[in-house]
């Protein structure tokens, strides 16, 4: 009996065994990878969902669950079969392999997915996966290339053309050992990709664009190609991406060991020559901006085996003129998308109930980046949701473009034949330099009352309250606008408040200065200087007239005026001997007191010669005189001092 | 006297020269012709409930630099209308509350724009409300609550009335003999002094606060206020702010643009100055000389 128990036991582990396979794959294996958990804004990554499946029917509908922050592209969705042996069965699986491209727009830590896949009508789903998106610039790490040491192998890589798997092997070294040609094997480089001249004997970097002047949006391929001159390199760890703060990037390259490698010869040196970067970029903004350098690591025997950075090299910063698209002939509602497109809609169906919807699907299909959202027909009654996007991303030789379809949902709400206008894409091509308006048609779509049964919820439904665009109507006319300057702007308005005070002051102030004046020309008028000056007017007059004794006494007045004005002194009223002793007592200097007396003491000789005056004496003793008179006229007025002095003392 | 009585009569003259100088000074410019644009289309537009047609074309024009206070009111009432329809987008009310804002600045006498904005902004406060959003209140800045207090204008009537009262004073002053008519002449000379200076420093204040700052309004929900380098400010910003929320300028409200790098503006906000990223707000166009902050380009 036990025995028989023992062989139960065993057929049943036998049984269990050979259906544990299939209950375990009976479910699908969905896995979820991404091309890198680090990135920075305006990056690409990549997300690929693999789905197998035992069953005959294959994975379908693949569905990623991208958060917002991205701009997602795909997916694109190829097929998979698999044979594997497992335990004592040959099992055959069947899949698809979906990857979306996510470009990255806003920094953070971001969890993509899961991703799903239908499956015989179930839903099956893979885990998430948890990335971080550095601020722009930022220069996420890039993920480390695969195939060189452990890990998945590239199947062509072009720092290893010749196969031999080890990283430091050197081309030239292989050449002089006779491996056979190696060089020579490779493709040769194009002219164009052939610099003018080396930039460095060892190895550089050579950054191209395809245009140094663009408008905001339209793409410039940046392309680097690093150029060795001692045999094969690999790239080094920790390079530095370029910085382009101002533009929006699109990866061409994603993994340069699957570039071709090519060869040419420059000035009797060999150069072998690699693709390393290629990015779309789509300038953001008008103005200078730069694309900054590639710092690049050149990693081999020849160049710098022994360190983990290699040789480092830079290539040189670019600086891009964009410019805004031009303002004539831009359409109205023209939302800066750049490139060549083409439109198409389909509406279905054409008949609904009122409250129903209709699906209305546009497809923009062309190069340049893709439009984010169309130009819609709105009108009462036509609610429009916010569209379901799809992209099928493409690259015809560096040009970026695809397809984009948007999914609407428009919900009708008003009953009757309803012509739902025309839906538009205006854009900027780069190359007619010219704008253009796309419009679909969208036609007419019948829309039934609402069955009577669906109406009463509706109508029980709470009034709409008042709405603040009720208190506002659209002005149809244009009046006068209001004057463009306020009329306190201008100068005048301070010239205004200055000039009433400062005009009153001013008038009062000429006033005070013409009493002034005046009272000074009649103190002028009082003067002894101005007499003397007129008694010697006098006494030239007098020279030419046969009177010359008032030639004499013009003299001897301006003489005693003088003496006056320069001493206070009246002369006139002192002793011809005492006069020299006096004019010196009032401060006049010995030599002028002297020859003072004696101009009077010869007047008052000549005056007594009378007719028989000579008349060049009298000419001679004029011309003293007025010497005299203008020297003691240079003395300060004493006889003003001294008559102020004694209105003072009187006072 | 006699001798007096020519300086005073050409002091009247001169009163009288002066005060027809400052009645044309302050009379009305002649005012420019309307922009000749079509906006019955438009009209048609918003009637069908086509509000992004109608939007497309004003912001259009805005863009070419056609500005005209009834253009900026259309431009509300087509973002209101689409507020307020089943196109709805984000930042429709704070386009409103800007365009009503920018047709108050172009013509200060529109009372149907000024009561519609501050109905939109009560609505926001609604909104946030009922969001449990905090309440933001920030104090004007001094200089700006006193220039506002009564308008440019008649700071610039004060000052002007003061000039004439202080001259008049003045000739009485100077001029006249009579111990009454001078006493009144000082009298008249300190009080038109006084106002002379109130005035002038109020319009010139008013005048460099209209050309140092160009207004603007927040068109996002919630406008986080940054730091020079752009980093968010993340305390309560003074006294201004109530509550913590004082970091955030809500949509609709009016800030006053002081300098603007890169893609940041620094802003009046309140009693304070702070950054905020320029997409954020809209700059306002204004009716000012060409080159003023106001209507440079930017924001």
């Amino acid at each position: 009996m036990k025995r028989v128990y023992l062989v139960a036991l065993g057929w049943l582990v036998l049984a269990l065994l050979l259906a544990w396979p299939r209950a375990a794959l009976s479910q699908a294996d969905l896995q979820l990878q991404v091309s890198s958990y680090e990135v920075s804004v305006g990056e690409t990554l990549e997300v690929q969902l693999d789905a197998m499946s035992e069953s005959d029917e294959a994975p379908t509908h693949p569905d990623l669950v991208v958060p917002n922050g991205f701009e997602v592209r795909g997916p694109s969705v190829g097929t998979r079969q698999q044979v594997s042996i497992s335990g004592f069965r040959m099992q055959r699986q069947v899949g698809i392999s979906a990857t979306w491209q996510l470009t990255a727009t806003r920094a953070g830590v971001y969890s993509i997915g899961p991703g799903s896949v239908e499956i015989g009508g179930r839903r099956e789903r893979a885990q998430a996966v948890q990335i971080r998106v550095l601020p722009e610039g930022q220069g996420a790490q890039r993920p480390q290339r695969r195939g060189r040491r452990g890990g998945l192998r590239a199947p062509f890589d072009p720092f290893d053309p010749f196969g031999n798997d080890d990283p430091f092997n050197d081309l030239f070294d292989r050449l002089r050992g006779g491996v056979g040609g190696g060089f020579e094997r490779l493709p040769e480089a194009a002219p164009e990709l052939i610099p003018e001249r080396a930039l460095d004997p060892v190895a550089f970097l050579d950054a191209r664009v395809d245009t140094l002047h663009a408008v905001v949006g339209q793409q410039v391929t940046l392309t680097i190609y690093a150029h060795g001159g001692q045999g094969l390199f690999q790239e080094a760890a920790g390079s530095h991406e370029p910085s382009h703060p101002d533009f929006l990037a699109q990866r061409l390259v994603e993994d340069p060991s699957h570039q071709p490698v090519y060869q040419y010869t420059r000035d009797g040196q060999r150069w072998i020559a690699v693709k390393v970067r290629e990015t779309a970029l789509f300038p953001l903004r008008a103005g200078q901006l730069e694309i900054g350098p590639l710092e690049f690591g050149f990693l081999g025997r020849r160049y710098a085996a022994r360190t983990a950075e290699g040789l480092r090299r830079s290539s040189r910063p670019i600086t891009i003129e964009v410019t805004e698209p031009p303002a004539e002939g831009r359409p109205p509602g023209y939302a800066g998308d750049v490139g060549e497109f083409r439109l198409d809609a389909k509406v279905e169906p054409r008949h609904v109930s009122a409250g129903g919807s209709i699906a209305v699907t546009v497809r923009v299909q062309g190069n340049g980046r893709l439009p984010g959202a169309l130009k819609l027909p709105e009108q009462a009654g036509v609610e429009w949701l916010e569209p379901t996007l799809r992209d099928d991303a493409s690259l015809v030789g560096t040009t970026v473009g695809g397809s984009r379809t948007f999914n609407y949902v428009v919900r009708l709400t008003r009953s009757g034949q309803i012509d739902l206008g025309k839906l538009s894409l205006s854009f900027f091509n780069p190359r007619t330099r010219r704008y253009r308006v796309l419009p679909v048609d969208l036609g007419q779509v019948t829309v039934d009352p609402e069955p009577a049964g669906a109406a009463a919820p509706s109508a029980a439904a709470p009034p709409r309250g008042p709405q603040l665009s009720d208190l506002v109507r659209f002005r149809k006319q244009l009046g006068a606008p209001p004057s463009a300057s306020r009329w306190m702007d201008g100068s005048g308005f301070w010239w205004s408040l200055a000039v009433p005070p400062v005009g009153v002051l001013c008038l009062a102030g000429l006033g005070a200065a013409r009493r002034r004046l005046r009272q000074r020309w009649a103190q002028r008028e009082q003067s002894q200087a101005v007499h003397a000056q007129r008694a010697l007017s006098e006494a030239r007059r007098a020279l030419a007239g046969p009177d010359l004794g008032l030639v004499l006494s013009g003299a001897e007045r301006a003489l005693y005026l003088a003496i006056e004005w320069a001493t206070g002194l009246r002369a006139r009223a002192l002793l011809r001997s005492e006069l020299e002793a006096r004019l010196g007592g009032a401060g006049l200097g010995a030599a002028l007191a002297s020859e003072c007396a004696d101009v009077l003491r010869q007047c008052g000789e000549l005056r007594l010669a009378g007719a028989g005056l000579d008349r060049s004496a009298a000419t001679a003793l004029l011309g003293r005189a007025e010497s005299l008179v203008k020297r003691l006229l240079k003395q300060p007025p004493r006889a003003a001092a001294e008559s102020a002095r004694g209105h003072e003392a009187r006072a | 006297m006699n001798g007096r009585g020519k300086p005073a009569r050409a002091a009247w003259l001169l009163a009288a020269v002066l005060c027809a100088w400052c009645a044309r000074l302050v009379a009305a410019e002649a005012a420019p012709a309307p922009p000749s644009v079509d906006l019955a289309p438009l009209d048609a537009a918003i009637a069908r409930g086509s509000f992004s047609e109608a939007i497309d074309q004003l912001e259009q024009w805005s863009d070419q630099g056609l500005v005209h206070p009834t253009l900026s009111f259309d431009r509300g009432v087509a973002y209101l209308g689409r507020a307020e329809s089943s196109a709805r987008k984000p930042s429709d009310l704070g386009q409103a509350a800007a365009a009503f804002e920018e047709a108050l600045v172009l013509d200060p006498s529109d009372d149907e724009a000024r009561a519609v904005l501050g109905r939109i902004r009560e609505t926001i406060s609604e909104r946030r409300a009922k969001e449990h959003a905090s309440s933001v209140v920030a104090r004007p800045r001094l200089l700006r609550a006193l220039t506002g207090l009564v308008g440019e204008d008649l700071w610039a009537g004060t000052a002007l009335l003061g000039s004439l009262l202080l001259a008049a004073g003045l000739g009485l002053r100077l001029f006249l003999r009579s111990h009454e008519m001078r006493l009144s002449g000082s009298i008249a000379a300190v009080t038109g002094g006084c106002l002379l200076a109130l005035g002038g420093g109020m319009t010139a204040a008013g005048q460099h606060l209209r050309r140092s700052f160009s207004p603007a309004v927040v068109i996002v929900e919630e406008a986080r206020l940054l730091d020079a380098q752009g980093r968010p400010v993340s305390v309560a910003r003074g006294p201004s702010a109530q509550d913590a929320a004082g970091d955030r300028v809500p949509e609709g409200s009016l800030v006053y643009i002081a300098e603007a790098r890169g893609a940041l503006l620094k802003v009046e906000w309140g009693d304070d100055m702070a950054w905020l990223n320029a997409s954020q707000v809209r700059r306002l166009a204004s009716a000012g000389p060409p080159g003023s902050p106001s209507t440079a380009a930017g924001g």
